[in-house]
């Protein structure tokens, strides 16, 4: 991911803008300096970074310096380096200095301290040689690990991605974006809202229109003052927002060393496609109450892939999974609001009071202090609030009062 | 609560009684801050947050606050994430968290309070609903004046007492030793050319390095073409042989040789330096990169005498005890003034009949000269 001094800007009124390259440009670099690090391939993680700095360096201007610095951080994101086992060179290491202090302490005017002798002795004692001992001394540094190989994307790929990449950096210094999207396909909507909730973002999703969707985007503080701690998850939001058929965003950004407040807008079409075919990430939460559920003898399947809740008026809502029972199809969605948002609590009574028809069962943490019943008036909706771990069997108690007291044969 | 407090630190938490229990108190390293904020939580009996800017602070807390008041203490932070009425977290975590921690602690204790006036800690500070609030430092004054900001985050300085106030009764009496040593011919030259090179690039392009922009102006300016970019590579080079000076490094042979029976700490610049010593000299090194583990099995080992020096850049600058530690080295640093003190600071905690000592290595003839003059400029170097 590009970081914001990366990113060419320039100030137009009260907005920010990206500065237009030249695709053909960004192409020509990427393969140029793809072509450094797979010459790098085999040695240390420091001689790739001097030799693409260099390499960058060598642009006639700041700013053909600074895309090629840009480019080349992709290069680098793209390759994989070997990471030796810590252990081992601690060990070594704690081998060498032990017996280097031992020797120390010993050492006389006439019989001074030798270092060769230290790494004679530790060679020796481990059956290899001295420079071997020195080679391995400190082979677990970050700067010592070594290429093995260049994954980045194509050139062309890379040149094509690269708007994405400079408006994600920007992102980095937002403190709130709005989204504006259209996707023919839901499975485009479930892998950007799965995203949402993985980053742990709060949208506030509503539909303007039949086609569209509208979903704001910030984090607990932002409530308390505008702040761009969340811009890394508002960042990384991007690519599965840019993955719809057509994208706007519009973000408050706090811009340079002044902070000062800005606006970044951006539009574009499906230019990330491909992220909707990757597989939505799944909260870690998640993936365990599913393997614990799995293992109850219960009568009910899990569907990973629920429906998009939406009330007209009031707002969407996206239930993580639903909890299907095998003998009549009877579902019950199930949201995990998690412990980081009073607010998304309340948004979810706020919706199953404007009346929010299926049955739900919401999971919060208790260190959210909100009781379980606020929804003890409703029969399609109940709040389960949970310590430290989601309990398996505590939720199966629940979909079945759910499932018997909703209207009964409403498979939704 | 057992423990009689020193003078200085029943003087200490009685200020900050009378300042409505909000304030900083400036303590030397060594000197028990720890205790005084103990004496505080006692004082006011509220759930407390104890925020500080390291894990092996946090690991201290902990320990201390289990030990002296017997109830289980929560940790927010390396990977830890329990909530209890007295509870330690790093300020990084504290930040991420704010949302669950604000509202739920009447007092906050913030170590090393000096790190608090950057813009994420001040905003998890904001956040923080606690009407009672304890900053501990050794060091308040901060290079780029926002020290200012802690009279509104915390409070005002309530109480300040010096190394030399202590030094002697509650601290180690303590020498220090400033080494210059010269560049060889070679070197003398390449210093000289590289430093003209920097130094005119400054004159043709109007920046004064003394004035407060001086270094964002350099780096902006030097930015833009070859020639800056020549001059940023012939200040860092200069630099370099300023901080690394072969002279030096054979010193801190000589200095490992007569200390072979104590326990030195070994401080850098930069972390380039710390392995080239570690890598000559055979001696432990943390950095930041050096993992939990090893780095405690490092600092376990100076204490108990299996290792007689360890080097380090800057992370050992603070929060990290180790009483029997009684000489420092320092090979280069910046011209701070605070980080100066810290690392005397390291090996200033009393131990029966210990006496510390410090050397400064400086390349005469060198801008470090300037920087030794600029970071001494406290009453510990008087």
């Amino acid at each position: 991911m590009l970081t914001a001094d990366l990113v060419g800007v320039r100030r137009h009124g009260g907005e920010l803008r990206l500065t237009a390259h030249d695709a053909g440009k960004v192409e020509a670099l990427a393969s140029a300096l793809a072509a450094t690090a797979r010459a790098h391939v085999g040695q240390p993680r420091e001689a790739l970074d001097a030799a693409l700095d260099e390499q960058a360096g060598t642009e006639p201007g700041a700013a053909d310096r600074r895309l090629a610095a840009a480019v080349a951080k992709l290069i680098v994101d793209g390759c994989r380096f070997e990471e030796p086992e810590a252990e081992a060179a601690g060990l070594l290491r704690r081998d060498v200095f032990l017996r280097a202090a031992a020797a120390r302490r010993a050492a006389t005017a006439t019989a001074p301290f030798d270092r060769a002798a230290v790494l004679g002795a530790v060679a020796a004692e481990r059956g290899t040689t001295v420079a071997s001992v020195e080679a391995g001394l400190y082979a677990d540094r970050p700067g010592a690990h070594r290429l093995l190989a260049v994954e980045a994307p194509p050139p062309a790929a890379l040149a094509a991605g690269f708007p994405l990449a400079a408006a994600q950096a920007v992102l980095l210094r937002a403190t709130k974006v709005t989204a504006v999207v259209r996707a023919k396909q839901a499975a485009i909507y479930r892998h950007l809202f799965r995203t949402l909730k993985f980053l742990r973002l709060l949208p506030a999703i509503t539909a303007p229109a039949p086609d569209a969707v509208r979903i704001e985007l910030d984090g607990p503080f932002s409530l308390f003052q505008g702040s761009t701690r969340y811009g890394l998850q508002l960042g990384l939001a991007l690519p599965a927002i840019a993955a719809c058929d057509t994208w706007s965003i519009d973000a408050d950004v706090r811009w340079g060393a002044d902070r000062r407040p800005l606006r970044f807008r951006l539009a574009g079409h499906g230019i990330a496609a491909d992220a909707s075919e990757a597989p939505a990430p799944v909260p870690d939460e998640i993936a365990a109450l599913v393997e614990a559920f799995e293992r109850l003898d219960s009568g009910w399947r899990i569907d990973r892939e629920p429906a998009v809740l939406d009330l007209p008026g009031a707002g969407l809502c996206v239930p993580d999974l639903a909890f299907v029972r095998a003998r009549d199809g009877a579902r019950v969605h199930f949201e995990l609001l998690g412990f980081w948002s009073r607010e998304a609590v309340w948004r979810r009574v706020e919706l199953v009071q404007a009346g929010l028809r299926d049955r739900i069962l919401f999971a919060a943490s208790r260190d959210l202090r909100v009781g379980e019943a606020v929804l003890d008036g409703s029969a399609t909706a109940a709040l389960y609030t949970f310590a430290r771990v989601l309990s398996a069997r505590e939720i199966l108690k629940r979909i079945e009062r759910l499932a018997a007291e909703a209207p009964a044969g409403t498979p939704v | 609560m057992r423990r009689t407090p020193r003078p200085y630190q029943a003087e200490a938490l009685a200020a900050w009684q009378a300042a409505q229990h909000r304030g900083v108190v400036v303590l030397p390293t060594g000197a028990g801050k720890t205790w005084v904020a103990c004496l505080a939580i006692d004082d006011r009996r509220r759930s407390t947050l104890v925020l500080a800017p390291t894990l092996d602070l946090v690991r201290q807390w902990y320990d201390v606050l289990r030990t002296t008041f017997g109830v289980p203490v929560g940790v927010v932070g390396g990977g830890d994430y329990d909530i209890q009425a007295l509870t330690v977290s790093t300020y990084d975590s504290a930040y991420l968290h704010m949302e669950h921690l604000g509202n739920r602690f009447g007092l906050v204790v913030f170590d090393e309070c000096h790190h608090l006036p950057s813009a994420a800690y001040a905003l998890a500070a904001r956040a923080a609903v606690a009407p009672f609030r304890l900053g501990l430092t050794a060091t308040p004054e901060r290079a780029d004046g926002r020290h200012a900001d802690l009279d509104e985050l915390v409070g005002p300085i309530v109480y300040r007492k010096d190394i030399v106030d202590l030094a002697g009764d509650y601290l180690a009496p303590y020498d220090t030793v400033r080494l210059s040593v010269e560049l060889g011919a070679a070197d003398r030259r390449l210093h000289d050319e590289e430093r003209a090179i920097y130094r005119d690039f400054l004159a043709r392009n109007g920046i004064r390095m003394s004035s407060p922009s001086g270094w964002s102006d350099f780096v902006i300016r030097s930015a833009r073409n070859d020639d800056g970019r020549r001059a940023m590579a012939a200040y860092r080079r200069q630099r370099e042989i300023a901080f690394a000076a072969p002279a030096k490094l054979d010193y801190v042979g000589l200095l490992l040789d007569r200390h072979r029976d104590d326990r030195v700490l070994l401080f850098t610049q930069d972390n380039a330096t710390a392995y080239e010593l570690s890598r000559r000299f055979l001696i432990p090194i943390i950095t930041h990169v050096t993992r939990v583990r090893e780095r405690s099995e490092i600092l376990a080992g100076l204490a108990d005498g299996r290792y007689g020096a360890v080097v380090t850049s800057k992370v050992l600058n603070e929060g990290v005890d180790i009483p029997e530690a009684n000489v420092a080295i320092v090979v280069s640093g910046s011209a701070s003034v605070r980080e100066h003190v810290q690392r005397l600071g390291r090996v200033l905690r009393a131990r029966a009949g210990k006496r510390a000592l410090l050397y400064e290595l400086v390349t005469a003839g060198t801008a470090e000269t300037f920087t030794s003059a600029r970071r001494r400029d406290h009453s510990a170097y008087r």
